[in-house]
């Protein structure tokens, strides 16, 4: 395939992907760029085990959790630099909430519920993301993220549970 | 009190099934590309950098090795005497 049969049939995809995880537009795209720099870097490395798709998932949603890794370790070094606090204590928000999928009329419960699923750990949040947002079958869900069906139910409930808790918290 | 939780929980799932799936700017297309075309010329950088530390290397040991060979040759014209047979005396 092509870069650009590539960029075609999979560019939509990898643009939501990454949305879901930074919610905001120019955020995305960056991301989207450094996956599709990716992917065309390391297409020698497919190695026909999963589907393309499958494999650009993994790799977009790696690129999205190292992009806002990076990001909040910036934010935290700069705000605990400044206020000398310890890294716990720092709770990172999006820069911009800019979610062009949501219904504008509940924009503010939509930003309450991603900034919860931000809270939560990666693998959580990625199990939220693929089974509600993107709705893939629990099978689907569990080859993206190469695990089992089982062990993806019992993350799903964690991950339910721990939402649950930190919504709780924030009164909805 | 279990059920009404799950029924927020459940709404909070509704609002995010309903998240629609959008179009990126026409524009990521060209960006993409430029970003792609950058980075493959950065090979070509590096491995100029590293071919111009190789002469500058070799350069370096060229010119202490030719220091070396006429430093050591001027040592043994110092150590050894060169006289021209006179005998003052004579």
């Amino acid at each position: 395939m092509t870069f650009d049969e590539i960029y075609s049939e999979y560019h939509k995809m990898v643009f939501n992907i990454a949305l879901h995880y930074v919610q905001n537009i120019e955020d995305a795209e960056e991301i989207t760029q450094d996956i599709f720099v990716k992917v065309f870097d390391s297409r020698g490395a497919f190695k026909n085990k999963s589907t393309i798709k499958t494999w650009i998932y993994r790799i977009s949603i790696n690129q999205s959790l190292d992009f806002l890794k990076a990001r909040n370790s910036k934010q935290r070094n700069f705000i605990s630099s400044i206020f000398s606090l310890s890294d716990s204590k720092i709770l990172i928000e999006p820069v911009n909430f800019n979610h062009p999928g949501i219904e504008l009329e509940h924009k503010e419960a939509y930003q309450k519920i991603f900034e919860s699923i931000n809270q939560l750990p990666d693998n959580q949040k990625t199990v939220i993301i693929l089974l509600k947002i993107e709705g893939h079958t629990q099978t689907e869900a569990a080859e993206i993220m190469e695990i089992g069906v089982k062990a993806l139910e019992s993350l799903f409930q964690r991950a339910k549970s721990n939402l649950e808790k930190i919504l709780t918290l924030k009164g909805i | 009190m279990e059920s009404s939780s799950n029924k927020d929980m459940e709404k909070v799932f509704h609002y995010l099934s309903a998240i629609k799936q959008v179009d990126p700017s026409r524009d990521l297309y060209t960006k993409t590309l430029n970003k792609l075309n950058k980075q493959k010329r950065m090979p070509l950088y590096w491995m100029g950098l590293a071919a111009t530390l190789l002469v500058l290397i070799i350069s370096a040991e060229m010119y202490v090795a030719y220091n070396i060979e006429h430093s050591a040759g001027n040592e043994i014209s110092d150590i050894v005497y060169i006289t021209n047979n006179h005998l003052y005396n004579e």
